[in-house]
This record gives C-alpha cells, sequence and structure tokens, in this order.
C-alpha cells in the first residue's frame, strides 16, 4: 500500500478545511441557513483556483521563486500602495480594488511575499547596519501602505511574522525584545489615534456599556457561541449567525461553525490551527538552506497566528481586529493567498518531500 | 558545510520550539474559553438570547357574527389599523414630514397622551407606510385593532346589546351567544433578526388561535326590528 507524502497529506488537509469552510459560508451567507448559494459557490471557484495554485508552485523549485522576490516585492509594495488611491473604501477601509463583481485585496496577496523577501533578504548572514536598514524599508513598504488603509488587524499579523523571525534569528534575546517593544509601542500609539480602534477596545472590555454598539460585536459572538453548545445547532441552523453576527461568512466564522457544530466540532479546527507550527517545524527539520527553513516556519506562523487572533476574537479574550480565519473565512483573496503560501513552503521544502540528512550530505 | 547548515537549522528549530509551546498554550486557553461559554455559561447567554431576540404575542381570536334567518349581518367584527408614534422624542417637525411622505391627513393636535397619531387608517394610508423607507418606518407604528359593528337600527342595536371594549360582551345577544361567539385567542412566538423583522421559519404557536362561530337567529331582521319596536314600546 502507497503511503501518501508529507505533501499529499498537508494538501488534502488544506483542501478539507477548506471545503469546510465553504460548508460554513454556505451556512451563513443565508438568512434561512442554507438558500443562498452566491457566497459558498464563489468560494468554492476561488478554492479551485487556489489548489491549483498549490499544486504548480508545490512543483516549482524554489531558487525559482526567490530568483523572481525582487520582482514580486515591487509589484506587491506597487498594490499597495495603489489601492490607497484607487481602492474601494468598504467598512471604512481603502484595501481593496473592484474588478467587475470581485473584490481583489492586495494584502492578502502581499502575505506571501513579505514572508518570502523576509527569508530571502533578511536570514543571510550580515552587518547590524544593513540588517536594520533593510528590516526598517520591508516595515514602511509593507505595513505602512496597510496601516494607513487604515487596517490594524493585518498589519498587526505582519508584525508579528516579522517579531517571530527576529526571535527565531537574534542572537541576542534582549535585544529582539527591546526592539518588539518599541513596534508594538508605535503600532499601538499609531492605532489608538483611530476612533473606531478605541470603540472596539472600549466594547471589549465593557460590552453591557454600549451592547447595541461597541459592545454589540462581543455580545453576539458569546450568544452564537453558546446557542451551539456541546453538539452544535446543526448545519442550516445557524440563526443567530445569520440574523445577528456581524459578517458571519469572513469576521465571524469561528463563531458560526460554532453555532453550527458546537464545542465538538471547534475543538479539531483549533487543534489544527495550534498544530501549524509543529507541522511547519516537521517541514523545515527537512529543509536544504536556513532561508528555506526560515520561509516555511513563517508561513505556518502566519497562518498559525492569524488563526489564532481570529479564534481569540470569536471567543472573547481579544478584542475584535476584523481578521478572517485562514482558509475558512469567506474571501477569494486570503483563500488563494493561504493556498499559495502552503505551495511555496512545500516548494522549500523539497516539494514536500521529506530531506533525510543522507541526502544532504551528498 | 552542510553540516553548519543543519546545525544552523537545528538551532532555529529549537528556538522555534517555543513558538509552539505559544500556540499550543493558545489552544489550551481557546479550550478554556469555548467550554466556559459553550458549556458552563450556556444557559446563562441562552437567556439573554432569549431576551434579545425572541417575543412571545397573542392574537386575538375575531368574534364571530350575529346573523339573521337570511344570513344577513346584524352584528360583526372588522379589523382596525391604528397609527401610533413609534419612538418619545421625535422632532416635532419629523411627523409632518413622515406623514407627508406616507400620504397621511393627520387630525389636528396630535399625537395625544397615548401617542396615538389616527385611528382607522385607509388601505392607501397602510400602503404609503409600507412604502416608506425601513429608517423612517422605524418611527411610526401600525396597531391591528378589532371594531364590532352593529346594523343602524336603534331596535337591533339594543337587542344585539353592548360591546364595551370591542371584545367583551356586556349584555343582549352578545352575551346570551358568547361562549360562541368568542373565539380563543392564540398565542405564538418567534424570533427576530437584527432589524427586529421576523424569522419566519422560528414562528411557533404555542396556543393554537380559534376563531369565534357564527350565530344564526331564526327571524329575519324585519320581524326582529318589528319585535324590537314592540318590546320597546311595552316598556
Amino acid at each position: 500500500m502507497k503511503v501518501p507524502s508529507e505533501g499529499s497529506t498537508l494538501k488534502m488537509l488544506v483542501a478539507v478545511v477548506a471545503m469546510i469552510g465553504c460548508l460554513t459560508v454556505f451556512n451563513a451567507a443565508s438568512p434561512s441557513g442554507g438558500g443562498d448559494v452566491n457566497f459558498a459557490a464563489r468560494q468554492f471557484a476561488w478554492l479551485g483556483a487556489g489548489l491549483l495554485l498549490m499544486e504548480i508552485l508545490s512543483r516549482t523549485k524554489f531558487s525559482i521563486l526567490e530568483m523572481a522576490c525582487p520582482g514580486l516585492v515591487l509589484v506587491s509594495v506597487f498594490l499597495l500602495v495603489l489601492v490607497l488611491f484607487f481602492g474601494a473604501r468598504i467598512n471604512g477601509m481603502r484595501g481593496w480594488f473592484r474588478v467587475g463583481s470581485f473584490l481583489f485585496q492586495p494584502s492578502e496577496f502581499a502575505k506571501p511575499v513579505f514572508v518570502l523577501a523576509i527569508s530571502a533578504f533578511l536570514s543571510a548572514r550580515q552587518d547590524s547596519m544593513s540588517f536594520v536598514v533593510k528590516t526598517v524599508l520591508l516595515v514602511l513598504a509593507f505595513v505602512g501602505p496597510i496601516v494607513l488603509e487604515p487596517d490594524y488587524g493585518t498589519a498587526l499579523v505582519y508584525l508579528c511574522v516579522l517579531s517571530a523571525f527576529l526571535f527565531l534569528r537574534a542572537e541576542r534575546l534582549l535585544r529582539f525584545s527591546l526592539a518588539m517593544f518599541f513596534c508594538m509601542t508605535l503600532l499601538g500609539v499609531l492605532a489608538a489615534r483611530e476612533d473606531y480602534v478605541v470603540r472596539r477596545i472600549c466594547g471589549y472590555l465593557f460590552p453591557f456599556e454600549d451592547p447595541y454598539g461597541a459592545g454589540w460585536h462581543i455580545l453576539q459572538f458569546r450568544y452564537a457561541i453558546a446557542r451551539g453548545g456541546p453538539l452544535g445547532a446543526g448545519w442550516g441552523e445557524c440563526l443567530w449567525a445569520n440574523s445577528y453576527l456581524p459578517l458571519p461568512h469572513s469576521d465571524s466564522s469561528f463563531a458560526t461553525l460554532a453555532e453550527a457544530s458546537g464545542f465538538l466540532g471547534t475543538v479539531p479546527l483549533m487543534l489544527l490551527y495550534a498544530a501549524l507550527p509543529f507541522i511547519g517545524a516537521r517541514l523545515a527539520g527537512g529543509a536544504r538552506k536556513e532561508s528555506n527553513a526560515y520561509f516555511i516556519l513563517l508561513c505556518f506562523f502566519l497562518m498559525a497566528c492569524q488563526g489564532y487572533i481570529h479564534i481569540l476574537v470569536n471567543l472573547g479574550v481579544l478584542p475584535p481586529t476584523g481578521l478572517t480565519l485562514p482558509l475558512f473565512s469567506y474571501g477569494g483573496s486570503s483563500l488563494v493567498a493561504t493556498t499559495v503560501m502552503v505551495g511555496m513552503a512545500l516548494s522549500a521544502a523539497g516539494g514536500g518531500r521529506k530531506t533525510t540528512s543522507m541526502e544532504m550530505k551528498e | 558545510m552542510k553540516m553548519r547548515i543543519e546545525h544552523s537549522i537545528d538551532r532555529i528549530l529549537l528556538r522555534h520550539e517555543f513558538i509552539c509551546m505559544i500556540f499550543a498554550l493558545c489552544f489550551v486557553v481557546s479550550v478554556f474559553a469555548l467550554i466556559r461559554t459553550g458549556l458552563s455559561r450556556r444557559e446563562h447567554y441562552l437567556g439573554e438570547c432569549a431576551r434579545v431576540a425572541w417575543i412571545t404575542r397573542s392574537v386575538a381570536a375575531g368574534r364571530g357574527a350575529i346573523l339573521d334567518s337570511d344570513g344577513l349581518p346584524l352584528a360583526w367584527t372588522e379589523r382596525q389599523y391604528d397609527l401610533f408614534l413609534a419612538g418619545a422624542g421625535n422632532s416635532p417637525d419629523l411627523l409632518p414630514f413622515l406623514a407627508k411622505q406616507a400620504g397621511i391627513a393627520l387630525p389636528p393636535g396630535c399625537p395625544d397622551g397615548e401617542n396615538l397619531l389616527k385611528r382607522n387608517l385607509t388601505p392607501d394610508e397602510l400602503l404609503g407606510i409600507e412604502k416608506l423607507q425601513a429608517s423612517m418606518k422605524g418611527l411610526l407604528a401600525v396597531r391591528p385593532r378589532f371594531e364590532r359593528n352593529v346594523v343602524d337600527y336603534p331596535e337591533i342595536r339594543r337587542l344585539v346589546g353592548r360591546m364595551p371594549d370591542d371584545l367583551e360582551a356586556g349584555s343582549g345577544l352578545e352575551l346570551a351567544f358568547d361562549s360562541r361567539l368568542r373565539g380563543r385567542e392564540g398565542v405564538f412566538t418567534v424570533m427576530l433578526d437584527r432589524n427586529r423583522q421576523w424569522i419566519p421559519s422560528t414562528f411557533k404557536w404555542l396556543r393554537e388561535y380559534s376563531g369565534g362561530e357564527d350565530v344564526r337567529l331564526e327571524l329575519p331582521l324585519e320581524k326582529l326590528r318589528e319585535s324590537g319596536i314592540a318590546e320597546g314600546n311595552g316598556r
């Protein structure tokens, strides 16, 4: 019997999780809990495209992707800046290009490129000054436009990825801690200048002070999860998600799943997101180069980090950030970017093939 | 060289274990939060859900008609619709504006103490209110009401009897046949969405509604009038 390789298992896992995501989107997108297939059909189409790209990228040599990195960085940064001027404003954020009835979010597509840029430009040994300059330039180029959209949730994810990289690479943890303290304080000060961020934090701390305004999100998350209980209200029975949850198919997709499938349905998903860094570590163990290892680890870190921010927000542990659940929430840009990231990570790991130390020595 | 790369990756992976531990901790925190919200405090939150979203309302049963032997109605019930001001503190300029938008001729001096703006809306006025934008419609409330009507002969009115509040019988035939005429009021529960609209799939009767029966008398209207007049003269 042929045992599937790690790469194939991972691809299958991605497809299954994304399929369950499509079901959740279908569940959440219609008032009757299962009549309107538009959102789910689109998500399904994006999933097909994403899986195809994942397959192609996983079979591409990682050195080709590294060679294309400067070009990809330029295109990504150009789009991130362009969207500030010509993007569609949705929910107070100018972060999407509207192409017909489709929306394209550059900050999602820039995620794998950002990780690639970190691993390609910063992982090699270099003098401190050059390293600091490159780091600052990368942050300004990628995070700067996203902060200006303003999308602090996504900016936070980018900074978390950079923090993880600095932590993995740092020779001295004290320097790393100081740098992180400085970055997070800066982001905090910038975010505190936005009224909507302050309102969200107030709503998170005191939801009952303004239950129909700032506290609305937090309370509706709780009610939807409570309706799910241990076994869930059932697929097509997500009345609370359909009627009260804000954006049940994207920002609140975990709570929607919790209402549909309850404790038993959500724990495996939580376990999967917690296991992503472990999967990344296993793949990175077989990487041929240090930069490949960084790329793999950071890709899986990014997915797990964004996933857990989303889950903890939906569980009321963190204040609302507007982040979606990778692979699961509605959104073609996010879904395709995530599958692209998995494909590139498999490419970095040598097509998903575990490289033995014997092969490395050869 | 290869050995150095391997060593360096091992060092990265060693440090990465700390990141893995953070996510393991996140998992534990999430499970704890999920148990708290979805299991241990579930009843509390479900109670709040019910308070926020579910309503229980009663539907008054339509009272049956009193007919003469030829089937002509002597007393019957009609459903009327009254217009109320929904929110206190509305600007006084808003009412004339809304009335104009909905095509309603408001009586002078409204609103009165009960916030009633107009009784017995016409079908055109109801359609006008329906066409108002959702945000404007929220400022007005249309409430249905049963109204008992009797044919306009004093002797028949005396015979049929009084209905002090359009639902409860006070005297005459209304009181004599009350048990047949009155129906049984229904009670239902339904979930409302965020815009306070009903979610049809959640509608459930807690007690079925049944309308009142019609009562047919053995004499025609003219005979009843004559007997009513004779009875009046006898007094």
